[in-house]
């Protein structure tokens, strides 16, 4: 079976969960052994591993440009220079409007999250219908909205199956405040969809009742967990005998709820001194957090390391980590709370009860309630 | 006769290092070391130095010149380590008798509006500092960044000062010229000095933008209303190099000071002179504290955020203070008058007018709060670990009253053991010497001895 699977981020370039989903799902579905996936990411790095077709949606071409094969062999990143020659002769419609074409007739993206985002995702689906036309495939598969566009576009013009796939819902980003833009276009896409795969089954609930689907089309996927690699498993916990570390892992963004763990600190200190609380991460909360662990009176024992440096090294200081979504706390986290459970306690806190820490260890989990 | 009153500041910072949260209960060395030799030897190459000799020389002309200077301690910690010859010129200085040396609090900190029994503390500790160095006692006081309030007032006029220098902020002084001597509104011992904001300024601030020729600067003195006596110029001492670089000229004008003032009939005096000389004219009030930091003149540059508040409610904490000042660790006094030091907020600023502050190794308010606290979190474990949690600080006081209290006795029994055991030993040389007269056994003083000690430790232990 041949899928082709339109992805916003892949490893090694990580902005954020997106990436470790689409790696994890991809590689899956390679050990397969019957699984050939061609994954379409806006800017590879040419990094990648190799068990699947990276396509580089920045050197596809939307227009006709004549090109001489020996001039251009060597420019590209992900597909080759045959595949643009294949690609080309699949154009469907006049691109020469579009700004910031480049002289191979493709469009530029910036990569990652930039200010025309919009502009991007629309570009992003332009390039879905060339694609859609030239490639072979058997199945759609569409990360997160960024991609629901696309993949829209490509089933229109294949008649393939659309299976999308729901990392988050708007109404986790913006807890409940969603952006009618967006939501307009995550339900465009479910709407469209053959298949929803939802992260959690919280998440599939948010699917049916805020966008309105057929609950026969939708499932829970749980994301899968890797155990701990050596190179983990080698760090020795250098413990500090009388301080305990509270660890928060995340981005520190009001979809992970970073103010509960700061007043969850606060009333923890209140009564005890001997644990120091760490929100490890960056994110466009951070500065309000340090200000606000400065309101409580905290400060001194509510500690701010910085991005990824702290994630990694929070487990040779051996102690507990809060991985956290409000809405859904296995959902985004899980990859990770898992392999943190391999090594210490976890914990989390919950607005809504539901099945969603049943991948917890019962034993060392811990769930506050707000 | 008009006076002409020249303060500088000599004071820097001990820059802290980048410091992690996994360092926390690892590392206990906070300093940048690096960073703070650069940052010393260059202001004392491009300010220090050249201002210094420059009034070595007019103070050995005899003109007339006079200046006063303070240091703040973690400034002398680092003159002496990295940049001695600072200190040498200082002390060349201090030989001309042109020279006063105020005290100020070790830290350059904000200990004055923290807690006051570890503001004495440190104010004492500079003092004697001076003493040590330039052989003058100070009797004159100046707090980190000329913070003034009418307690801070009462509490230097109780520590036995004659005189503070203060900022003349429009807000207190309102119609009030900063030309003469005030009182402190809460003790009248202390006289005030006012700084004049606009002539400091006209140096330290726009001389470069704005130059002005010395014979304009003293015909603007020499032109203030009949009274009007006093001119206090204060300053940092980094204002001759640093703020105006020495290629604007500032030293030259600086030197024709003196012979310009001359020419108007201005006189040069040091604070302790015009004290001696000026009654105070009228108590000056003061509810809110004041200082020469920024255009409010207050200490909404070190208190402004929230996050400066928390740093310092942690670091004044009254249980820290009392445990610090009680323990005998010279690593946590150290480490603790570093801490202090007002620079430190200073990086946390959120001001808008602090768009473009020297924030040393920091990006932004946030990143220095952080890693302040990183540090202070370390510190604060550091210090609890000294007493346990459960003891009070008027009990840890009484404690070590006890100890000492103890020592002196047991001193006390020491000199009456020693006289004691003088007195045996003269009596036994006396029973040597009989013996020998007698012509007695040699044996015998061998057999008496025992037999006198335990009768000494009788007496001992009936005194006890």
């Amino acid at each position: 079976m041949k899928v082709l699977m339109f992805g916003w981020e892949f490893p090694p370039k990580i902005y954020g969960g997106l990436a470790v989903a689409s790696y994890g799902i991809t590689k899956g579905l390679s050990l397969q052994g019957d699984v050939q996936t061609t994954f379409c990411l806006p800017k590879p790095t040419g990094e990648e591993e190799k068990f699947l077709n990276i396509i580089n949606m920045s050197q596809v071409p939307v227009v006709w440009r004549d090109k001489n094969y020996d001039d251009i062999r060597d420019r590209f990143v992900g597909h080759t220079a045959v595949d643009y020659y294949r690609f080309r002769d699949h154009l469907y419609a006049d691109f020469n409007y579009l700004q910031g074409l480049d002289d191979l007739g493709c469009i530029q993206f910036a990569g990652g999250y930039p200010g025309n985002l919009h502009e991007e995702i629309n570009n992003f689906s332009i390039i879905a219908g060339v694609l859609a036309r030239s490639e072979d495939f058997d199945l759609i598969h569409a990360h997160d909205w960024l991609t629901y566009p696309a993949g829209v576009h490509a089933k229109m013009v294949s008649g393939k199956p659309l299976c999308i796939h729901v990392h988050a819902t708007d109404f986790d980003r913006s807890r409940g405040k969603v952006n009618p833009t967006v939501y307009g276009i995550e339900k465009n896409g479910m709407d469209h969809a053959d298949c929803i795969m939802c992260v959690s089954e919280l998440t599939r609930q948010t699917v049916i009742n805020q966008y309105h689907q057929d609950p026969k089309k939708c499932v829970a996927m749980h994301n899968a967990v890797y155990p701990l690699s050596e190179e983990y498993q080698a760090i020795v916990p250098n413990k500090t005998p009388d301080e305990k570390v509270v660890t928060f892992l995340g981005r520190i963004t009001m979809q992970k709820g970073p103010e509960y763990f700061v007043e969850a600190a606060a009333k923890v200190l209140q009564r005890t001194h001997n644990i120091r609380f760490c929100m490890a991460g960056s994110g466009d909360m951070m500065n309000a957090m340090i200000r606000m662990a400065a309101e409580r009176g905290i400060a001194d024992r509510f500690h701010f390391p910085g991005f990824r440096l702290g994630a990694f090294r929070h487990r040779s200081s051996g102690g507990h980590a809060v991985r956290l979504s409000v809405y859904h706390l296995q959902a985004v986290g899980l990859r990770r709370d898992s392999e943190q459970r391999h090594q210490s306690g976890l914990l989390g806190y919950r607005r809504y009860g539901g099945r969603h820490l049943q991948h917890l260890h019962q034993r060392q989990s811990l769930s506050v309630s707000f | 006769m008009k006076q002409i009153c020249l303060y500088f500041e000599i004071h820097q910072p001990i820059h802290l290092k980048r410091y992690r949260f996994f360092d926390i209960g690892k590392d206990h060395y906070y300093y940048d070391d690096y960073e703070n030799e650069r940052a010393i030897q260059e202001t004392s190459r491009n300010s220090y130095i050249p201002a210094l000799t420059a009034m070595l020389d007019m103070a050995k002309k005899d003109e007339g010149f006079k200046v006063a200077f303070s240091l703040s301690g973690t400034a002398i910690e680092m003159l002496e380590q990295y940049a001695p010859e600072v200190i040498d010129l200082l002390q060349q200085l201090a030989e001309t008798k042109c020279v006063e040396f105020l005290a100020e609090p070790y830290s350059h900190g904000l200990a004055s509006i923290g807690n006051e029994e570890s503001f004495r503390e440190e104010v004492q500790r500079q003092a004697k500092k001076m003493h040590e160095l330039f052989g003058q006692t100070p009797k004159v006081v100046r707090n980190s960044s000329l913070i003034y309030s009418d307690e801070i007032g009462a509490v230097c006029a109780d520590m036995g000062f004659k005189g503070m220098i203060a900022e003349g902020a429009k807000h207190i002084l309102g119609w009030k010229s900063p030309h003469y001597v005030y009182s402190c509104a809460q003790d009248n011992r202390l006289s005030l000095l006012m700084r004049d904001y606009n002539l400091s300024d006209d140096i330290s601030l726009r001389f470069g933008s704005q130059p002005i020729t010395a014979d304009t600067y003293c015909d603007w003195i020499a032109g203030l209303p009949e009274g009007e006596d006093v001119i206090n110029i204060f300053m940092e001492l980094v204002a001759l190099g640093i703020f105006q670089p020495l290629s604007t000229g500032i030293l030259e004008f600086f030197k024709a000071l003196p012979a310009c003032a001359r020419a108007r009939g201005l006189q040069f005096a040091t604070p302790s002179e015009i004290i001696a000389k000026h009654k105070a004219v009228a108590p000056m009030e003061c509810v809110y504290p004041v200082s020469w930091n920024d255009e409010e003149r207050d200490t909404s540059c070190w208190l402004g955020n929230t996050m400066q508040r928390e740093a310092f409610a942690k670091l004044y904490d009254e249980k820290v203070v009392g445990r610090i000042l009680a323990c005998k660790d010279r690593r946590i006094k150290a480490d603790w008058d570093r801490l202090q030091a007002s620079n430190n907020f200073r990086f946390m600023t959120t001001k808008p007018a602090s768009a473009n502050l020297y924030r040393g190794i920091y990006e932004n308010a946030f990143d220095a709060f952080t890693n302040y606290m990183n540090i202070l979190g370390d510190f604060l474990k550091r210090v609890r670990d000294l007493f346990s949690d459960q003891v009070e600080n008027d009990e840890l006081n009484a404690l070590y009253t006890q100890i000492t209290n103890l020592g002196e006795e047991l001193s006390v029994k020491e000199n009456e053991v020693s006289r004691l055991r003088a007195r045996l030993e003269k009596y036994e040389a006396k029973e040597k010497a009989e013996a020998a007269a007698e012509e007695k056994p040699a044996a015998k003083p061998a057999a008496k001895k025992p037999a006198a000690k335990p009768a000494a430790k009788k007496t001992e232990a009936k005194k006890k």
